[in-house]
């Protein structure tokens, strides 16, 4: 009950996301693309979920192997998969929008996209190796380990757009237009709510499987 | 080269058809198993 009430809840706040980012929001001066600018209300979003699902997976993997609580490894699984899609959509959204709003910009010689490239590919690891190891416990553990290494690309993708192209918005010189700051807020909200529900589901899916393993 | 509104409309449906499509497959997913341990407890619960 409680799943289809967030889902339903992630679904309509998307629905009003996506009137608010393309009805509402003013469009945004300074870029050479103002119509492509509009994605950054779904590319910036996505990046965060993003970094807040890696969060979650190490968060997980570092309570599995002190508390040695094997629920934690759901957790971790769940985040890992959820972060990697909205990873991916942050990465496409990413190049698309560059290749539009830069003249002859090149993707491979750019920190943030080789950084993030890098991110995507260890959580594709994380996810490959758990597919691959048959026993749950040391599956549990070997991942967890892994779980807490992989993150620590995170930070490095981050920091990766003072070296970048990627605008920097905490920079005074490229700060966003406060109006077009608050429609960013909100589309983060409703991508973390999405998150949360996508998660919900995604647990269920590892109660089930454990139910069947039992 | 593609025009802004082109490049928005390819951007808008990689998120969207992308985060549909994960949707979509968790769900598939997820009634499957459903169906599966139902059968399950079904045949156990069998003499």
């Amino acid at each position: 009950m409680r799943g289809t009430w967030i889902a339903t809840l992630a679904i309509a706040l998307v629905l009003v996301d996506i009137l608010l980012s393309l009805l509402v929001a003013p469009e945004a001066a300074n870029f050479r693309a103002p119509l492509t600018q509009r994605i950054f209300y779904y590319h910036v979003p996505s990046a965060w979920v993003a970094y807040l699902a890696f969060g979650v997976t190490a968060l997980a993997s570092g309570l599995l192997l002190w508390r040695r609580d094997h629920r934690w490894d759901a957790w971790a699984l769940a985040s890992a998969e959820v972060g990697t899609v909205f990873s991916v959509i942050a990465l496409l959204t990413g190049l698309v929008w560059s290749r539009q709003e830069f003249i002859g910009y090149s993707p491979f010689r750019d920190a943030k996209v080789v950084s993030l490239v890098v991110v995507i590919l260890s959580y594709f690891a994380y996810l490959t190796l758990r597919a691959n190891l048959e026993d749950g416990d040391q599956r549990a553990r070997i991942s967890a380990v892994y779980g807490l290494l992989a993150f620590l690309g995170v930070p490095l993708s981050y920091l990766a757009s003072r070296a970048s192209l990627h605008p920097d918005f905490t920079r005074p010189d490229e700060s966003l237009e406060a109006a077009l700051g608050w429609f960013l807020l909100a589309s983060t909200l409703v991508f973390t709510v999405l998150y949360a529900a996508l998660m919900h589901a995604r647990l269920r899916i590892a109660r089930l499987e454990a139910a069947l393993e039992s | 080269m593609a025009t802004d509104l082109q490049t928005f409309a390819l951007a808008f449906c990689v998120v969207w058809l992308g985060l549909g499509g994960y949707l979509l497959w968790l769900h598939g997913r997820m009634r499957r198993l459903e169906r599966i341990v139902q059968a399950e407890s079904l045949r156990r619960l069998r003499p």
